[in-house]
């Protein structure tokens, strides 16, 4: 059972990180190979997982249901109502009660994502996120200067968008709906769903000019 | 405990590392895709087999890492870390056994696996646009309370249902609070920020806030 000790954890991460070799895949093998061994994970299952993810989960799950979003007013009422909902109408997988809040910018407000005190994420909607998401950089910073940050991400805000920043702590995950980019009139859902990058679902990225990346 | 973790507005960081990571990948390196996969398996099965195993003890785990290392490793080699630390300490395999890499025996057993016990709920104290300070001090082993807005005022933007409050929850008591977004202007957060109209929305459980 869990032993809830703090601090036998704490002197567990002391011995194990002194006395393992230090490259992570050869920790990764350790730790993989005796789970296995000991009959905790079954032996084919890491590759079984992984395939399964990779098929379900991920950023064009959100490009989609956003891409209609901006297609249909009805549904970005029902997106913004109960996320997880209007997700499982496009992505039939996806839990009907997964705890997720879809943020609109507007042309006045723009919002951005960060857990200041892990990295928590839609993954089990969108995928893993980024690595620098996860950064100790990223989680302290964007939440006391995140125009900075946006800059240094590639997006200069104006001062007349006024930015509020999502500190993720709860079970609540929280993904960020841009704008619909100027100029795409009559484009088909697919490839409005094209411009929709990661970075824009964290709100990183603000103006998906289609210039970009048009699938 | 205010370990190492809660870097909300610490300063005197670098800028942000890997910002031109391809945007389509989700893992950059093999052994953190297994890596993640392996966790949430794991964590799956503690949940089926009740071990009494619950997230924010997990978070908790990765929170006891030393301070060097929680800031020096990258986000999967702290979560390889924090498996072997919670295999261990669930009776799984032994620090010997990672340090070889390789199992000494075939089988596992549990000490005495103990679900986490769910206790009654505690009600709602406040509503959609009540001011609010948040708590000052914590004394609880785990914590979502964030360091950077204890003692600040805020607003109550949204009440958003139950949840399980973390302190508790990483002993393995289930006490289901309230939870809300609450609004911080960042001018009454940080001292550069001036007159700023930017904000900052966060989740906070009922017994985190005071009436303002």
């Amino acid at each position: 059972m869990s032993s809830y000790d703090s601090d036998k954890v704490a002197k567990l991460h002391r011995e194990l990180h002194s006395h393992l070799p230090p490259e992570s895949a050869l920790r990764l093998r350790a730790l993989e190979t005796v789970l296995v061994e000991k009959g905790f994970l079954a032996a084919d299952a890491v590759d079984k997982w992984l395939d399964d993810y990779s098929e379900n989960v991920g950023p064009m799950n959100g490009a989609k249901v956003i891409a209609r979003a901006w297609t249909d007013p009805k549904f970005a009422e029902r997106l913004a109502k109960h996320a997880a909902e209007a997700f499982s109408e496009i992505v039939p997988n996806v839990r009907k009660d997964y705890p997720l809040v879809a943020v609109f910018n507007t042309p006045e407000i723009h919002n951005v994502v960060v857990c200041t005190l892990c990295s928590c994420y839609p993954v089990g909607i969108l995928g893993m996120s980024p690595s620098w998401y996860k950064s100790t950089e990223y989680r302290a910073r964007v939440v006391r200067d995140p125009r900075g940050v946006l800059a240094e991400l590639g997006t200069d805000l104006p001062d007349t968008v006024e930015v509020t920043v999502w500190d993720s702590t709860s079970d609540r995950r929280y993904m960020v709906v841009p704008e619909r980019p100027k100029g795409t009139d009559g484009w088909t859902e697919e490839d409005l769903a094209g411009l929709v990058t990661r970075n824009a679902m964290i709100g990183t990225m603000r103006d998906l000019s289609p210039k970009q990346e048009v699938g | 405990m205010d370990t190492v973790h809660d870097l909300g507005g610490r300063q005197g960081f670098r800028p942000i590392p890997n910002v031109a990571e391809d945007d389509s990948a989700l893992f950059s390196d093999e052994w953190k895709a297994r890596t993640w996969a392996i966790a949430m398996m794991s964590m799956k099965k503690l949940t089926t087999d009740r071990t009494g195993w619950t997230l924010d003890w997990y978070r908790h785990v990765l929170e006891r890492l030393p301070p060097d290392a929680y800031l020096g490793l990258d986000y999967f080699e702290k979560w390889i870390l924090a498996m072997m630390v919670t295999s261990v300490d669930e009776g799984v395999a032994g620090v010997q056994e990672f340090v070889d890499g390789r199992a000494s025996s075939r089988t596992f057993e549990y000490e005495a696996p103990r679900p986490a016990v769910e206790v009654s709920p505690t009600g709602a104290r406040f509503k959609a646009g009540d001011k609010i300070v948040a708590r000052r001090d914590v004394a609880t082993m785990h914590t979502r309370l964030a360091g950077y807005v204890r003692g600040r005022p805020g607003v109550v933007d949204s009440v958003n249902g139950p949840q399980p409050l973390p302190d508790e929850k990483a002993v393995g008591t289930i006490r289901r609070e309230q939870t809300y977004v609450v609004r911080f202007r960042m001018s009454d957060l940080w001292p550069e920020a001036g007159d700023s109209a930017d904000s900052l929305r966060i989740d906070m459980w009922d017994s985190y806030l005071e009436p303002a």
